[in-house]
């Protein structure tokens, strides 16, 4: 099976390449991997004040899932930074 | 298997030698007539098993060969990737019991040298002995090189420094090749950068978007190589050694 593996918030990038994978199991262990790798390399995107997302669809275009990591500051977070 | 007393089979990895060290025409000559057993591996197959006990060493005349090791998962990971004229494990000549895995990655002729051969003319012309040395050090140059960039290094400086690093080998360090063929799979590409398949194909993705270099269908083509190495933090001067 064909996944699209698109980026979105913090981060907009549209995959039009996609990627065949067995199943759906395998595209959501593969959307966490795509963020942690993401995130390993820039990880101040889940303070960039918007949550970073991985939305995998298939090939009719079809939003199966989402991946959201985002970072929280608490009101005295706030006041300290 | 087949035999091959072609003594030109050797002469590939004669001239890699040369490019290192130097060898007088009695050393090229005795290189020359090392015994050698062609074999042709198809793409996929192991050209030498995890922790087989070896009795000679893999010199590529043609195709592509990646060295690797696995966990108790089954995951590989490519510590280096081996081009014609390369011996893919003379350091099997004095460790046998070598723990590391080879396999074809595309279709490839390898040319078996035996251990034994190997290992005598070594011991009767030190000069040889220091080339291989030499090469040895290369390789731990390289490996070193890739342990940095899997453990610190971001996806971008992964895939980049690949690919200088396959310029520079296939082509010099003067004039770097800017369009090769590089025949690995989406998956291989994986094994050998530590990323998933998705994570390399947005890497390519933002790198030929940014007119740096395209791979598509296995064929690489840099559009700007000083661009590549600074992504890449290749440093040239450690293939000058």
């Amino acid at each position: 099976m064909l996944f699209f593996f698109h980026l979105a918030g913090a981060v907009c990038d549209p995959d039009d390449e996609g990627v065949e994978l067995a199943t759906i199991s395998d595209a959501r262990i593969e959307a966490v991997r795509l963020a942690s790798g993401m995130l390993r390399d820039r990880p101040e995107m889940v303070w960039l004040g918007d949550e970073f997302r991985v939305e995998v669809s298939n090939e009719d275009q079809l939003l199966l899932f989402t991946f959201i990591a985002m970072g929280v500051d608490t009101p005295d977070g706030k006041e300290l930074a | 298997m087949a035999r091959s007393d072609d003594v030109s089979s050797l002469k590939p990895f004669l001239e890699r030698l040369l490019s290192r060290s130097k060898l007088s025409p009695v050393e090229c000559e005795a290189i020359l007539g090392l015994p050698a057993h062609e074999r042709i591996f198809e793409p996929h197959r192991d050209i030498g098993r995890l922790g087989d006990n070896r009795s000679h060493s893999s010199l590529v005349l043609k195709g592509l060969v990646g060295r690797f090791m696995q966990n108790s998962r089954g995951d590989r990971q490519l510590t280096a990737l081996h081009l014609a004229g390369e011996m893919a494990d003379l350091d099997g000549v004095v460790r046998p019991d070598i723990m590391y895995g080879l396999e074809a990655l595309a279709t490839t002729t390898i040319a078996q040298v035996p251990h034994q051969a190997l290992r005598a003319m070594a011991q009767k012309h030190p000069a040889i002995a220091e080339a291989f040395w030499r090469e040895s050090a290369s390789d731990v140059i390289n490996l070193s090189r890739w342990a940095l960039h899997l453990g610190r290094g971001s996806a971008r400086t992964r895939v980049a420094n690949l690919l200088c690093e396959m310029a520079v080998r296939m082509g010099s360090v003067d004039a770097p090749r800017l369009e090769f063929s590089l025949p690995l799979t989406q998956d291989q590409l994986s094994d050998a950068t530590g990323l998933t398949a998705v994570h390399v194909n947005r890497t390519l993705k933002s790198l030929r978007e940014e007119g740096i270099v395209t791979y598509r269908l296995r064929e690489v083509r840099i559009s700007d190589w000083e661009a590549l190495a600074v992504e890449g933090e290749f440093d040239l001067s450690e293939f000058n050694r």
